[in-house]
């Protein structure tokens, strides 16, 4: 077993703190998940070079770059010193200059420069999760797959509230840009021939009727997606956690596969002769699985 | 030869069949046309054949999505246009460059299929890049869609002229496979033909177009005590 590199989380309780300290001088109320991005985004404007960089650990998970060390921090200030403003979002109960004056900004001025760059632009913290993922995601797939794959199956009791047509035509885009990198092979298949039933789905007219159970597996997708992507892409910090991250992806793997299978049966398969495939067609399956055929 | 009754068909014998104007289909067509032996096809290879479609589909689809990213980012010409081709070949394959697997396919074999592509769609791509038209990769890639969709119904509706089969795993026979030189799915594939000879008490013909099966003959006779047999559409 691997351990984990020695950081401590002084650092980050200090960082935490400060951002806490600055966000109560502007009224500005904050989430978890919005402290994780905010300290990623100050990871990234540090750089790799940056001595910091290490001791800032992230791993990309299913809401995008995530800290435990993050998380422990931000619940104990949130625990001993916050209010609930909105939901989820919590504010100082009051102003405490201890905070900022912490080891941590008088020896590295320049996190203060840039954390202050972040909080002071309004539209870039109000999107701050969008924009890591449009700017540092690992994956371009992610971008589609998460805010228009996922989402529209998170957050949609009922598929007459979307396009169906549009949302197929998606799942193939998200297909075309798919990770070619071996340890994702066995995921695209899976997501190849969920792909392929929900377009069967949708030409049989039967997709709001199994939406239910096709919109908690589409989420699965994601999850399982995101199973492999913390393996991938992650901090040499939490590289003691890899051998059970990579069992945890194949397990989901497993599941995730017969769930698939169990859309094979709301597919309805018309007989057509081979005369109905145009020239076209004709010679991208000759290309392809013709020539593959032959060796 | 020896006369078997029972063959027990590889995925690339369905696929040939199925896949319009293909050069192996006259021989599949004409196996299926003059045997009447009973054919066994089982869940395995099913999966595998469509395996077999959606991963053509999904490179296919790549390769388009690829040549779309690169006309974003660069100014082609009809002068400078064979280099960009060339540089849009050798980046989709730089992909898989450390993999011997890419795509759950034999290393050789994909990268060839990947070569016959960029071959077969020279001129319609090179066009494409000069043109600057993004819309004519969507209508490409619309077309890949629907030929791999009606393949996908054609190999389902297909299944009806044979006896399908499900089998409860059992490696009896794998690693000895895997040390003669045949690897999964085909050991699997192989596998399952013993499975279903044990069953009938027969002996059973596994037909296979595949040379890297072919080949073996003797060595899977041997393994199974004469109860597989691997045999060419052709020959029968």
């Amino acid at each position: 077993m691997l351990e984990p590199v020695d950081v401590t989380s002084k650092t980050m309780d200090d960082l935490v703190k400060f951002l806490f300290f600055e966000l109560k001088e502007n009224n500005e109320p904050i989430s978890e998940t919005q402290m994780q991005k905010l300290i990623f985004k100050i990871k990234m404007e540090l750089g790799e070079n940056h001595e910091l960089y290490e001791e800032l650990p992230y791993y990309w998970y299913i809401h995008g770059p995530f800290s435990e060390v993050v998380r422990d921090s931000f619940n104990d200030i949130k625990n001993n010193f916050c209010e609930l403003r909105a939901y989820n979002k919590v504010i100082l109960k009051k102003q405490h200059d201890d905070f900022k004056d912490t080891e941590l900004v008088d020896n590295f001025s320049e996190i203060v420069k840039i954390s202050l760059a972040i909080i002071h632009n309004q539209n870039l913290f109000d999107n701050i999760v969008k924009h890591v993922y449009d700017r540092y995601a690992p994956y371009k797939v992610m971008i589609p797959f998460k805010f228009e794959i996922y989402q529209t199956a998170n957050d949609n009791r009922f598929s007459q509230n979307f396009d169906v047509d549009e949302y197929v035509d998606i799942f193939y885009k998200c297909e075309s840009q798919l990770p070619s990198d071996k340890y994702f092979v066995n995921f695209s298949e899976i997501y190849s021939q969920l792909c392929i039933n929900l377009d069967l789905i949708n030409d049989k007219g039967i997709f709001d009727e199994n939406w239910r159970f096709l919109r908690n597996l589409i989420k699965e997708l994601w999850t399982t997606f995101a199973k492999g992507l913390r393996v991938k892409s992650k901090d040499n910090y939490y590289n003691y956690e890899i051998d059970v991250w990579d069992q945890k992806f194949e397990d989901n793997l497993r599941i995730l596969s017969q769930f698939v299978d169990k859309t094979e049966i709301l597919t309805n398969y018309n007989t057509q002769s081979n005369n109905n495939y145009t020239s076209s067609q004709k010679k991208i399956l000759n290309t392809t699985i013709g020539s593959y055929l032959r060796g | 030869m020896v006369e078997c009754n029972y063959h027990f068909l590889d995925t690339n014998i369905v696929l040939a069949l199925i896949l319009p104007n293909d050069g192996s289909k006259s021989e599949s067509a004409k196996y299926f046309t003059k045997s009447s032996h009973e054919k066994y096809f089982s869940n395995t290879a099913f999966k595998e054949a469509k395996n077999v479609i959606n991963n053509w589909r999904r490179v296919s689809l790549k390769i388009i999505d690829c040549i779309k990213n690169y006309l974003t980012q660069n100014l082609i010409n009809s002068q400078n246009v064979n280099t960009h081709f060339r540089k849009i070949k050798e980046l989709f394959l730089k992909r898989y460059h450390d993999d011997d697997f890419p795509e759950n396919m034999k290393k050789e074999n994909f990268e060839n299929v990947i070569t016959i592509f960029f071959n077969d769609y020279a001129s319609e791509i090179k066009q494409i890049l000069i043109d600057d038209k993004v819309s004519e990769l969507d209508a490409f890639s619309k077309d890949i869609r629907d030929a791999f969709k009606q393949l996908h119904n054609d190999l389902i509706s297909f299944l009806d002229n044979l006896i399908c089969i499900s089998f409860v795993e059992e490696n009896t026979k794998l690693k000895e496979l895997i040390a003669i030189g045949i690897h999964k799915p085909d050991n699997v594939l192989i596998n399952e033909a013993f499975v279903l000879s044990s069953f009938l008490n027969q002996i059973v013909g596994f037909v296979t177009f595949d040379n890297g099966i072919l080949n073996y003959h003797k060595e899977i006779i041997k393994l199974f005590s004469s109860k597989i047999h691997v045999l060419s559409p052709i020959d029968i």
